[in-house]
């Protein structure tokens, strides 16, 4: 038999009944693997479902557009469109048009209206199918009807709409009536998800119902690959600032701006799998060291070095089996929330996705299963090897290995200490890159990790008089205890000491954040009342806001002063960038700079003559500086502007230029404005002012009218949901450490039942030998929770330093505030404490010669 | 009893993870939506002739507003043909045609501030059928008429266009064509030598026994064409005549009629001919097939179905659609005396666009009394490949 020659059946019977008798060890190793693979999974479906909901809200409906034509800022007028059409291009072009709205019809949530020409869409788009109901039939209606829409066939069965179904659509805070005129049900299954999120209508139902009467978003262009003379032809028949776009570099741009969040987010998920290792590592080395007289006599039956391997191998791929299955089951269990978490932060931070519920993605799940058994294969390697070590006689004295890795401790600290200066050297790499960011905090913190063992021990002996004095001859034994098996502990403490300094790390970035943010809105937030229109992106709004409302506002009653703040979407030869048109004469005052060269009091009067603000992301995305030029297309073509001043903003990671309002106008003649700060004299109630505002304003467009404080509050709830997802991975990370540290005690509790039945037998009471075990496992606890805290504070400085830099190109004050240090060694503590009370009861019940007689 | 325990473990084990899942799901969970049931839904079916004029009496014309657009009828085209020949002789014949078809009469459309609204459907096709090297061209393009894309006007001068397809009058005789698709380009001056020719009773052209089922059918038979054709990098000046024909109704081919064949000749003694026959699913000729000879001096004389017989001398199978078609005639209007051989200048003239149709240039040679005559003209066949029923 193939299966015999790999391992005898009577051995696969051993392994299977250790796995069996062992029940607790098993079923905790099997919860620190699923727990592992069921963080990774979640992050991993998350993940891939918003670059599949990008992908399809935005590139399904661009179709098989290779080229676009927008406006850099301003608008684009249809004309442009008409004439390209007249003059004869030759190539495929369509008009689009592409609003978010909302409809309460439709839970509110974002759908992209796209207004296409359908005579000349078929080229780029086909949502026709054979089970369509439409077009043909609806062509009429579709044509001529004021507000109507074709919807898929999926999105109307979900909201029980039917043909003919009146939907109200709230677009840029203006509500509008549409209808819908008939369902769309195209053939293939991807047409269809990506039609999810779509409204279609007419070119001239779309300008209607978004008010863009004259104007397209864009025109999509197909153009071949040697292209030179029609990409000539088009450009001389293009009037100034309108742009010939390659449709893959702009959507490479925002999938690059996302790249980062993604990583971050699998990178933390991966710790949460690498600390249930340390779980499966520990539990299965103790599980080795236990069975050494069994591998013994098994050697001296014959049984030989490989299958003595491949039998603890066997017992981890049962664990890892199962324990991966479990992890892929709950995982998809967390996907569904996590899905949710990631795609709202997207969308906070960087567009408006209109597709979620995506299916799961076969090949995250397979991943998650292969990567959770081969972790639990190769953490086994090492005490399988060892294992396999073991000599046909009755193995050696266990005092013997302890001997060694008392030895092997130096060794280790060293090799730790090496990893560390590698660590930083990969920091001080000349590469920007966020992979080698996170090599270098792995090399870090595992070097640190390996520290562990020698701080222990030194925090051992400096702790035995301290012990000693206070619990007398228990409080000798405890440490001693410790330091004799230190094969075992040092890896629980090492095991626990990152998972509390990951605890710490994280805790103390996602501090450093809010109070940075904090700090940063207090001194750039000096209006009073804001006003905006409402808009699906959380930060700042491209949203225009009704003229008629600051007409009315800058003659308002008590309103001493106005600003007027207009952000746009432009593009530069670095592709699209936001631009900020403020009027605010204090702006100079009220930024935080980075890098500036003239007085504060001087910028508003330099940015009057042309000068920039960049805010510290897009410098750093860009890598320009203070004194360079960045270059912008304007209507009237590329211009330069210098470039006078950095300031630190964390309202976009993508970050933005900031321009002198008139300067903007000038370049752009655009006279919109997408936010107001309203300025009221001191002593004067904003909430008072607010409501007036609220009950007086005349417009047909809704708007978001806060007092400063609600605003600020808004901005930091944003803040909070986009670290809830950081929030869960590091307490999921803390609950597998937590199990992996209460099972590790449990464990080497246990193994001692034979020495505790001998101190019983010698005298020692129930009583005292509660005290011993648990005064033991707090030592391990506190020593733990000792070296994490610096171990936390270096990982967070990292975290801060290098991973948060690379990623989103925020500069963060570090706040070290010691609750999070309290927070964490008492969930050490904590942790140890507990892990301390089953093994504890139970030895200190058992008669003396049962312990001794336990094996 | 091993087992027993593994189980149990196995069982807290679960309740473990279901708890620590419980719990992440609630940190995880995400603000909830409101929900809004949908409106009772309304219908929203139009009947598509309805609302629209039929052309039952006849009308005064006036020019050049009568070549314009007629809205409130449901169905227009105007078709341009030509026979072209370059210095060297290689011929060249062409063919722009603009259809429009409203989707709702005047009086039903909705004030609409969008620009881009409209009830009107335009499509357009144009041909090259290039003689000398055997080849065919055909192109099509759609459009809505609004927003300058596409349209017809009589005011002040007539303007027909689609994109960029386009032909616009620049003064009482004279007309520009410009079309160009891929590596074709075809620019034509062309001018008019008769005036417009009304068809039928005075315009009324007739298409079934049915009240109404006809429609209003006008023609510049002789247009004096000059220009050039540029075909790949080659430029060729051509010289040829064209032909224009305006049709308007809200007419559908009649219960049975099938397809329609249609002459248009241009003979060397500057007399042209126009005969239409409405071809019926059994074969037969419609009695309201019909035509008209327009003199040398203008003047004109209609043929009713009885003045006139066609002959059908071979035929040519599309190898593309399977269609068969006609491909050589003897046309015979006994009461003048003549007798016409027509002949396709190349046998795959078949336009293989939304419908499938062959319209292509002849070559004509005959005689009228004891006069022999030459001429060119151009023939359409509709109704081969599929029925034209619920087309037009």
């Amino acid at each position: 038999m193939a299966r015999s020659n790999l391992l005898p059946p009577s051995l696969i019977r051993l392994a299977w009944r250790y796995v069996f008798k062992r029940g607790w060890q098993s079923a905790l190793m099997i919860l620190g693997i699923a727990l592992g693979v069921a963080v990774m999974v979640s992050i991993d479906l998350a993940n891939a479902s918003s670059t599949r909901a990008f992908e399809l809200s935005t590139e399904t409906v661009t179709g098989k557009a290779t080229h676009q034509i927008l406006p850099s800022g301003g608008e684009l007028d249809d004309s442009v469109y008409i004439n390209l059409r007249t003059a004869g291009v030759d190539v495929p072009m369509a008009p689009v048009i592409s609003a978010y709205v909302s409809s309460p019809q439709m839970g509110n949530q974002a759908f992209q209206l796209l207004g296409i020409d359908p005579f000349v869409d078929r080229e780029f788009r086909d949502y026709s199918g054979a089970g369509s109901s439409a077009p043909a039939e609806y062509s009429l209606d579709f044509l001529t009807r004021p507000g109507a829409l074709l919807v898929s066939a999926d999105v109307a069965e979900r909201f029980g709409l039917s043909v003919g179904a009146a939907l109200s659509l709230e677009n840029d805070g203006r509500s509008v009536e549409a209808y819908v005129a008939g369902l769309l049900l195209p053939d293939d299954t991807l047409t269809r998800r990506s039609l999810q999120g779509v409204l279609l209508a007419d070119i001239s139902t779309a300008q209607e119902l978004t008010g863009r009467i004259g104007r397209l978003d864009r025109i999509d262009l197909i153009l071949p690959t040697e292209s030179n003379a029609i990409l000539g032809q088009i450009q001389d028949l293009l009037p100034d600032g309108m742009l010939l776009v390659d449709v893959e570099s702009r959507k490479g741009s925002v999938e690059e701006m996302t790249e980062a969040f993604r990583l971050n987010l699998s990178a933390l998920s991966l710790l949460a799998l690498v600390v249930g290792l340390f779980l499966i590592y520990n539990t299965m080395t103790f599980s080795v060291v236990q069975r050494r007289p069994l591998f013994g006599t098994l050697r001296s039956l014959g049984v030989t070095r490989r299958e003595v391997f491949l039998l603890v191998a066997f017992e981890a791929v049962f664990v890892g089996v199962i324990g991966s299955a479990f992890g892929v089951a709950l995982g998809v269990l967390l996907g569904q929330n996590t899905v949710n978490l990631v795609t709202q932060t997207i969308n906070d931070l960087y567009f408006t996705t209109t597709v979620r519920e995506l299916g799961i993605q076969t090949g995250v799940l397979v991943k998650g299963f292969c990567l959770g058994l081969l972790a639990a294969l190769a953490t086994v390697i090492p005490p399988a090897i060892e294992a396999a070590r073991v000599e046909p006689r009755a193995a050696l004295l266990r005092s013997g290995l302890e001997n060694k890795a008392r030895a092997a401790v130096w060794l280790v600290a060293a090799l730790g200490a090496v990893l560390i200066i590698l660590g930083y050297l990969v920091f001080r790499l000349p590469f920007d890159n966020l992979i080698f960011g996170f090599g270098g905090t792995l090399l870090v913190l595992t070097g640190l990790a390996m520290l562990a063992a020698i701080g222990m021990l030194g925090l051992l002996k400096a702790l035995a008089p301290v012990t000693a004095r206070m619990f007398g001859y228990l409080g000798r034994m405890a440490p001693r205890n410790l330091i004799s098996a230190l094969s075992r502990t040092s890896v629980a403490v090492a095991a626990l000491m990152v998972a509390v300094a990951v605890t710490i790390g994280v805790s103390l970035m996602i501090n450093s954040f809010r109070y940075t943010v904090g700090i940063w809105l207090e001194q750039t937030l000096q209006g009073d009342i804001y006003i905006s229109a409402p808009s699906f992106t959380a930060n700042q709004s491209l949203v225009e806001i009704d003229p008629a409302v600051y007409r009315q506002v800058s003659d308002w009653p008590g309103v001493e002063r106005v600003d007027l703040l207009r952000s746009t979407q432009v593009y530069s030869p670095y592709g699209g960038l936001q631009l900020s048109a403020s009027n605010n004469l204090d702006i100079g005052r009220e930024r935080i700079f980075k890098e500036i060269k003239i007085p504060k009091e001087e910028v508003f009067a330099a940015m009057q003559q042309g000068g920039v603000l960049l805010t510290e992301p897009l410098a750093n995305r860009l890598d320009l500086q203070v004194g360079e030029y960045i270059e912008i297309n304007t209507p009237a073509g590329a211009q330069l502007f210098p470039i006078i001043g950095v300031y630190y903003d964390y309202s976009s990671s993508q970050g933005f230029v900031m321009m002198e309002q008139e300067v903007y106008r000038d370049h752009w003649k655009d006279a919109a404005i997408t936010a107001i700060a309203l300025r009221l004299p001191p002593g004067v109630d904003s909430d008072l002012v607010t409501e007036e505002l609220i009950a007086g304003i005349r417009s047909d467009q809704n708007l978001i009218i806060r007092p400063n404080q609600a605003l600020r509050q808004d901005v930091m709830e944003v803040f909070d949901r986009t670290f809830r997802i950081t929030g869960a991975l590091r307490i999921l990370a803390t609950i597998v450490a937590f199990i992996g540290v209460l099972s590790t005690l449990l464990l080497l509790q246990l193994e001692k039942q034979r020495e505790i039945g001998i101190l019983k037998a010698l005298g020692l009471s129930g009583r005292e030998l509660w005290r011993l075990v648990m005064l033991e496992t707090s030592l391990m606890g506190l020593i733990a929770g000792i070296l994490a805290a610096p171990t936390g504070y270096i990982l967070s400085l990292i975290l801060i330093r290098v991973i948060n830099l690379r990623s989103f190109g925020w500069t963060l004050q570090l706040s070290a505030q010691p609750g999070a240090f309290i927070f964490s060694i008492a969930i050490a503590l904590t942790a140890a404490l507990l892990a301390g009370i089953p093994p504890a009861w139970r030895l200190s019940r058992m008669a003396a010669a049962d312990a001794i007689r336990y094996e | 009893m091993m087992k027993v325990k593994f189980i149990w473990v196995l069982l807290i084990g679960l309740l473990v993870t279901a708890g620590a899942a419980a719990i992440l799901r609630a940190i995880l969970q995400p603000p909830e939506t409101a929900q809004v049931a949908g409106l009772p839904s309304q219908s929203l079916i139009l009947d598509s002739a309805e609302g629209f004029q039929r052309v039952i009496e006849e009308r005064e014309f006036e020019f050049p507003a009568d070549h314009g657009a007629h809205e409130e009828y449901q169905t227009e085209w105007w078709y341009f043909t030509g026979n072209l020949s370059a210095k060297d002789g290689r011929r060249f014949g062409y063919q722009l045609t603009f259809f429009r078809r409203a989707l709702l009469p005047p009086a039903q459309g909705v004030e609409r501030s969008s620009n881009w609204a409209s009830e009107q459907v335009y499509f357009a096709h144009f041909a090259l059928s290039d003689v000398g090297n055997g080849r065919f061209h055909a192109y099509e393009r759609f459009s809505r008429g609004a927003a300058g894309l596409a349209g017809a006007t009589g005011t002040p001068l007539f303007s027909v266009w689609l994109d960029h397809w386009r032909v616009e009058q620049i003064d009482s005789q004279t007309f520009l064509l410009k079309a160009s698709q891929a590596e074709i380009n075809l620019d034509l001056k062309l001018t008019d030598l008769k005036g417009p020719v009304a068809h039928g009773a005075n315009g009324v052209s007739q298409k079934g026994a049915e009240v109404g089922n006809a429609s209003y059918y006008l023609s510049l038979t002789r247009l004096e064409a000059s220009g050039e054709i540029r075909l790949n990098e080659e430029i060729f000046p051509v010289e040829g005549t064209s032909w224009m024909d305006h049709e308007f109704g809200t007419s559908a081919l009649g219960v049975g009629q099938v397809g329609w064949d249609w002459f248009s000749i241009q003979l060397d003694d500057s007399s042209e001919l126009m005969l239409f026959t409405l071809r019926r699913e059994d074969g037969s000729i419609d009695p309201n097939s019909s035509g008209t000879l327009i003199r040398t001096d203008g003047s004109t004389r209609s043929l009713a179905v009885k003045d006139f017989e066609i002959v059908v001398r071979d035929t040519w199978e599309s190898p593309a659609s399977g269609a068969r078609y006609p491909a050589s005639w003897q046309i015979r209007i006994p009461s003048e005396q003549m007798t016409l051989n027509v002949e396709p200048l190349i046998p795959d003239q078949e336009l293989r666009l939304s419908f499938t149709y062959w319209e292509g240039t002849v070559s004509v040679a005959g005689e009228v009394g004891s006069k022999a005559v030459i001429g060119y003209g151009y023939v359409e066949m509709t109704g081969y490949a599929a029925s034209m029923q619920g087309q037009f």
